[in-house]
């Protein structure tokens, strides 16, 4: 898959309006090959033809629950699954269960979330994608494929591996502040107890990608929180 | 007191209530079966239960010796009479000096060993009593098989023994009954709670699948460029009020969950630090026109601040607390997180104080007094947010105090005790 939005949908929900609204929603976004069912019995056929490359997962079906249905998927397949569920106990049961869902939604959402979350787990899935290849930072460029850094002047840096995961957790959210927490994890797998290394390596990353890195203009400290990735000035 | 030991306190006065109660009604229709009992066939005379008509001692007084003979007064003649019964007066030489309507089977001298066996037992088959008068023994017999005689001998120690064995026996009843009805009680409540929370697991379900069409309606609309500003504004103000349907939503199933919940389900260990950064951190990037900042300070030593709950649940109470913040507070205000660690104290867990404030315009006065009111499982007629804030804590070990700054706004003080 060379664009994630190539991917086969198929939502699977009982509720017509929400059917066709989430139909809608990820049709507009680009996504050119979606379909909904209404019943397990629809899914299970519907998997079995079109060979979905993601299912939305609505968990109460006329005919069973959404739960069941991945259960039985699972044993031939591994295609990714977002559960739409109307039920906060739904989050602890799909725990208990262990049935690798990819991503779970809560009843109402805001369409944005939906997208956003279908995005990542395409993008995840089937490492295609159109996540940029390259971060413009004012004058200065990263690429993320190669994690190389392009100064104004023409000077190149790479970056070493932890400041990597540091800058790609920033520009996944750019915009947006980024915990400490949530970054330790994107760079130790851990989400605590790191303070002091987090601190250091944002500061080299800083000296990598800032013009004046005592003067961050780019990477922007939250203080108490985190970082934050600022967007570009339009 | 913790949640769970109120509310297993509150269980032991229910069920306590239950056995009582169900001990004094059966008590109470045991005496109304007692009564309809004697109203129906009587009571039984005393000691004379087992004669009809007149008593051994009634006869005797009406036996007189007149003129030279014995004389019955009618009365008893006739009772005597119809009760097919006899009587007979035995002298001091063991001869029978009066009688009436004797059997002929009665013999008519009695030695010391007759009496002796005849007063306790049968004379000839005959049942009978017995009267010690002046001029000798008055004897009153009945039917053969009309009345059955026993006596009883006992010592005075299996007397007391036996009188401690009907108390042991009561009490072990009593044990009995409180254990049935505790089982019974837990098992009917158990039920009725299940029911009750999942009519409304099912409601807010059935609730949230239209408020999912509503919401991603609104936000379509709301970002239809083709659309004038005016009708843009106000689907988002309809996809504003829809979430907040959507918290409420939530906030009833989390106080579903609590109100019949003894501890939280998942309680393990939670760090407390990362979860208040989340939760400002997405605070903060929602408040697009940055007039609801938010201050976090966590202690160094307060970083690794565990407590034993649910992380999702302890998430939701700082939402709503922030929440509660930003939504009464629309001109803007300041809300300040912060996590310390309290100094110990001898021979208890150590604990930590989490405080959420804000530099707003405060909490109304009675929602004020309803948060320092003491708990109760029914639910606030509003803010329910701040009342879910108080049962997660609760939930979680911790207690928690709404107080007015004396600046103004709102400040929340959450007690933990450290897993």
């Amino acid at each position: 898959m060379r664009d994630i939005h190539e991917a086969r949908i198929l939502v699977v929900e009982d509720d017509p309006t929400l059917r066709e609204v989430v139909y809608g929603l990820v049709e507009r976004e680009g996504y050119r090959q979606v379909r909904g069912v209404g019943t397990a019995a629809d899914a299970s056929s519907c998997f079995a033809t079109w060979r979905p490359d993601l299912l939305l997962l609505d968990v109460m079906l006329p005919d069973g629950n959404g739960f069941d249905l991945l259960r039985s998927i699972r044993q031939t397949s591994q295609v990714p699954a977002i559960i739409l569920s109307a039920r906060d106990e739904d989050e602890a049961r799909l725990r208990g269960l262990g049935l690798g869902a990819d991503d779970y939604v809560t009843k109402p959402f805001l369409p944005r979330e939906l997208l956003l979350r279908i995005s990542a787990v395409l993008r995840r899935t089937y490492g295609a994608g159109d996540a940029p290849q390259a971060i413009r930072l004012g004058q200065t460029i990263v690429d993320m494929g190669s994690g190389e850094v392009t100064r104004a002047d023409g000077r190149r840096e790479t970056l070493t591996s932890k400041e990597y995961a540091l800058f790609e957790r920033l520009a996944r959210s750019r915009g947006l502040i980024v915990t400490t927490d949530e970054l330790a994890r994107a760079a130790w797998g851990d989400d605590y107890g790191y303070g002091n290394a987090l601190m250091v390596h944002m500061r080299r990353l800083r000296e990598k990608v800032e013009e004046n890195p005592s003067k961050p203009r780019w990477i922007l400290t939250m203080r108490g929180l985190g970082y934050r990735l600022a967007k570009e000035e339009a | 007191m913790s949640r769970s030991a109120f509310a297993k306190t509150r269980e032991a006065i229910r069920i306590l209530g239950f056995a009582t109660a169900f001990a004094l009604s059966a008590m109470i229709i045991n005496a109304l079966v007692m009564a309809v009992f004697l109203i129906v066939f009587g009571y039984p005379d005393g000691g004379e239960a087992t004669f009809a008509g007149p008593g051994i001692e009634e006869l005797s007084d009406q036996l007189v010796f007149r003129d030279g003979s014995y004389q019955l007064g009618d009365e008893a003649a006739e009772t005597l009479e119809r009760g097919h019964r006899w009587a007979m007066l035995i002298d001091a030489e063991g001869n029978v000096s009066w009688g009436l309507a004797l059997p002929a089977d009665i013999p008519s001298h009695y030695d010391m060993a007759d009496v002796a066996s005849f007063t306790r037992w049968y004379l000839e088959d005959y049942p009978v009593s017995t009267w010690v008068r002046d001029d000798g023994i008055l004897v009153a017999g009945a039917p053969k098989g009309s009345v059955w005689k026993y006596t009883y001998n006992t010592n005075m120690n299996s007397i007391l023994m036996t009188i401690g064995l009907v108390l042991a026996l009561l009490v072990s009843n009593m044990v009995v009954a409180i254990a049935a009805a505790r089982a019974y009680a837990r098992k009917s409540w158990a039920e009725r709670d299940h029911a009750r929370r999942e009519w409304i697991a099912a409601v807010s379900h059935d609730v949230r699948t239209p408020l999912a069409v509503a919401l991603a309606d609104a936000d379509t609309l709301a970002r239809d460029e083709t659309l004038g500003t005016e009708q843009r504004l106000r689907a988002e103000r309809v996809e504003g009020k829809v979430s907040e349907v959507a918290s409420l939503v939530a906030d009833l199933n989390v106080a579903n969950q609590l109100s019949y919940a003894m501890e939280p389900v998942d309680a393990t260990p939670v760090t407390l630090a990362p979860i208040i950064r989340s939760v400002a951190a997405e605070a903060l990037n929602d408040d697009a026109d940055g007039s609801h900042p938010i201050e976090v300070a966590v202690d160094d030593e307060a970083e690794q601040c565990q407590v034993k709950g649910d992380a999702a649940l302890l998430r939701r109470m700082l939402a709503n607390l922030v929440g509660n913040s930003v939504r009464h507070n629309t001109q803007g205000c300041t809300v300040r997180m912060a996590l310390s660690k309290l100094p110990p104290r001898l021979f208890r867990r150590g604990r930590c104080l989490l405080v959420v404030e804000d530099d707003g315009r405060g909490l109304e006065a009675d929602m004020l007094e309803a948060l320092r009111r003491a708990p109760s499982d029914d639910l606030p007629e509003h803010g329910l947010g701040l009342v879910i804030v108080r049962r997660i804590a609760m939930a979680c070990g911790g207690t928690v105090r709404f107080v007015e700054p004396a600046g103004g706004g709102t400040r929340c003080e959450i007690t933990f005790a450290l897993a």
